[in-house]
């Protein structure tokens, strides 16, 4: 039995070899992805481009904006002398913040008892950049009117000193957590990708009647078919653990066992998903429309970009039953948080369930098909 | 060229679409309903900051605080933890992505008039909604500061930040978040187009064609007008969507905003046009544009982060993806009021990003028919 397993899942392994076009998707378009996602995170919220409309001309609005300058938050590109240029600059997107220093601006910051008023600007055409502009904003604003305090002695600064660590990713690294995400979808893809077109393809070439035929039983085929896939994805795992970890240069916290481990399982219930579409549908364009229907969907709910605990109570419902929303979480806990085997129960038990109601179903559909 | 036969393959094209309901569907309705799907996902605010406090002081001020930040649904205190590794492993398991820790003397230090440290541990392993999460957390901080309490010390705040977001004053994400998506659902005419190709190849109806006194030019423009035509179609009800359901003001005119839109379109469709000659299957076409156009496009047109420009490679990415053009002219146009004069850089990368792959799928074109 073991031996016609193997010889099975050696045949679909020579079968891919030779489908170069596939091949190719599964090497390189995963491989230039990863980095091309890696190049493009990896600055983050940085360099956001501003201007200046220096009203005052003094030592401290200098000083203020090269405190700004020098956070690496923010680059000065443009000195504006009136509001219409301003507007000018916004509407062709040439800045993304812009600061208003009033005439004024350094009497009135050292004049006890008085406030003076910093005039910002920001694009708020892209929110997430505008929130952490202005978060970014005022941590220097904050920072340099306690220097100003300090330099003036006498006056002591009151109200709450707000400290902010970060745990986990200390840099607050986007392409650590994007990256840790795209581990979980690249495999996601790739296992469904082959599992899907794993029986329709035999089907359509007319090759499913000689297999039936020959003296292979059901339940070897249907292991063969998987033991391949399962093989795809363990190679895949290995693969991104180590472009992750050697190249993008991402600490792991966890235990590399514990993550291939879970990796497979999550692996077995895509394979399970995969053949249960390659059971009902009728040809393999059929069956690639619906993994890709169904990848953009698990995608957007896998919390990769978007966390799952701020989605509609509808839709969480969606996430719990997605195995990528779980690999996803599994995959960032195990690498950033160093995350054990009892933390990650609550998504380990829900992986196994789906694993053995896929498989399951796919077996029963199987075994209906076939006769 | 000859406009008859033009018309005959536009027939024929139009026709095919017409009658296979599932490309008639991806081509007219889908992006609507992807428009609707990821407006609602993405766009979320940070709806719910989970939050572990530990109290060292227990006072009527630091209650005060707790009180203060969960005073809406926004922040929920999920854990109270009793020290650091209780708090730590609340993080480790997601119950939480925000500590607070309040030390001991915290109401003293306030009521005498001194500074009071106060700490926050955050969950950098999400580093995209953090930036969030801690904007808002800090706001709220800021806010508190002031209103204390009658026996706190006055604050002396030298230097306040007067903010105005221009085209979105409330920082709402659904407005910035819209139109941004609206280039992303039209790339599934792409994937109509180069399933359309691959299946000719794989039905061997290319080749009748290519029997028939069709030229390459009259061919390939007669595939590309009706997915033109539709995605049109599609943009406009996306367009409409846009403005009644979600409320996105159009505040530049909407003759530009078609005329980008057709250009787009041309764009990103002779690029599939052109990388579809390679492909022979719909298998191979449906993975390749999932994979060149859809998904990249999230991360290399900054609709949601701004690109990496420090990257030669994602620089370079992200120039050949038509999308990034026209994220600059949906929001310009939406949201900015911007007219033709602002947006003449994108217009003229849309119109080369469309040109080139043209010429070259008309030059390939020829050397496969030979």
């Amino acid at each position: 039995m073991l031996k016609s397993i193997l010889n099975l899942a050696w045949k679909e392994i020579l079968q891919l070899v030779r489908d170069r076009v596939l091949l190719l998707f599964l090497i390189l378009i995963p491989g230039s992805l990863l980095f091309l996602i890696a190049e493009s995170t990896g600055g983050g919220i940085r360099g956001i481009k501003f201007a200046v409309w220096d009203q005052e001309r003094s030592a401290f609005s200098q000083e203020l904006i090269t405190a700004i300058t020098n956070t690496s938050d923010f680059q000065l590109t443009d000195r504006a002398q009136s509001y219409a240029e301003l507007q000018d600059l916004f509407n062709e997107g040439r800045v993304g913040a812009a600061l208003i220093i009033p005439p004024t601006f350094s009497r009135d910051a050292f004049r006890p008892g008085s406030t003076a008023s910093l005039g910002v600007i920001v694009d708020g055409s892209n929110e997430v950049v505008a929130s952490s502009v202005i978060g970014a904003l005022q941590g220097v604003v904050n920072d340099l009117t306690l220097a100003q305090w300090a330099g003036q002695g006498g006056a002591r600064p009151t109200g709450i000193d707000l400290k902010i660590d970060v745990a986990f990713n200390p840099t607050l690294n986007i392409r650590w957590s994007t990256l840790t995400g795209q581990i979980a979808i690249i495999t996601y893809l790739i296992v469904l990708v082959v599992a899907a077109v794993s029986f329709v393809r035999e089907r359509e070439l007319g090759t499913m009647e000689q297999l039936v035929v020959t003296p292979i039983s059901r339940l070897e085929l249907l292991f063969g078919k998987g033991l391949m896939a399962a093989l795809i994805g363990l190679f895949n795992l290995v693969v991104l653990y180590l472009a992750l970890h050697e190249i993008f240069q991402i600490p792991m916290h966890g235990s590399l066992a514990l993550l291939l481990t879970l990796g497979m399982l999550f692996v077995v219930t895509e394979i399970g998903v995969g053949m249960l579409i390659s059971l009902v549908t009728a040809s393999q364009q059929q069956a690639i429309l619906v993994v890709f229907l169904l990848a953009i969907l698990e995608i957007t709910f896998s919390g990769y970009l978007v966390p799952t605990e701020n989605m509609p109570a509808f839709m969480q419902v969606f996430a719990a039953i997605s195995p990528l929303q779980h690999f996803t979480t599994i995959s960032r806990a195990i690498f950033l948080k160093g995350a054990t085997f009892t933390m990650l129960l609550s998504h380990v038990i829900p992986l196994l369930l789906l694993a053995t109601g896929t498989i399951g179903a796919a077996w029963v559909l199987f075994a209906k098909a076939a006769d | 060229m000859s406009i008859y036969r033009l018309w005959a393959i536009l027939k024929k094209e139009f026709r095919h679409i017409w009658r296979d309901k599932r490309t008639l569907f991806l081509v007219t309705l889908s992006p609507a309903l992807m428009l609707v799907t990821f407006s609602y996902l993405f766009a979320m605010q940070v709806t719910r900051v989970r939050l572990g406090v530990w109290d060292q002081d227990q006072s009527a001020l630091s209650r005060r605080l707790i009180a203060s930040l969960t005073a809406d649904d926004k922040f929920v205190v999920l854990a109270t933890p009793g020290d650091y590794d209780a708090l730590r492993q609340a993080m480790m398991r997601g119950d939480i992505n925000l500590g607070m820790v309040i030390p001991p003397g915290f109401q003293a230090q306030l009521i005498a008039g001194e500074r009071a440290p106060l700490q926050a541990i955050a969950d950098g392993s999400d580093a995209i909604s953090l930036s969030r999460v801690l904007a808002s957390f800090r706001e709220r901080i800021a806010e508190f500061n002031p209103q204390v309490a009658p026996e706190v010390a006055p604050l002396n705040a030298p230097i306040t930040l007067n903010i105005q977001a221009w085209y979105n004053r409330d920082l709402d994400s659904m407005i910035a978040m819209v139109p941004g998506l609206i280039p992303v659902v039209l790339i599934l005419h792409s994937l109509a187009i180069a399933l359309a190709i691959a299946r000719e190849k794989e039905l061997g109806s290319f080749e009748t064609l290519v029997a028939t006194p069709i030229r390459a030019l009259e061919y390939l423009i007669g595939k590309l007008l009706p997915y033109i035509a539709y995605g049109l179609l599609s943009a406009l009800i996306a367009i409409l969507l846009a403005l009644v359901w979600f409320g996105v003001p159009l505040r530049g005119s909407i003759l530009t905003l078609i005329g980008y839109t057709l250009l787009y379109l041309f764009a990103s469709l002779c690029e599939s046009l052109f990388i579809s000659g390679f492909l022979t299957s719909q298998g191979t076409a449906m993975r390749i544009i999932l994979l060149l156009f859809f998904i990249p496009s999230f991360f290399l047109t900054g609709i949601i982060l701004p690109v990496d420009t420090r990257s030669f490679m994602s620089r370079t990415a992200s120039a050949l993806l038509p999308a990034t053009y026209f994220v600059t002219v949906t929001r310009g146009i939406f949201l900015k009021a911007a007219g033709v004069g602002q947006l003449v850089e994108p217009g003229v990368a849309l119109f080369v990003l469309g040109v080139v792959p043209f010429a070259l799928s008309l030059l390939t074109f020829r050397k496969q028919v030979d």
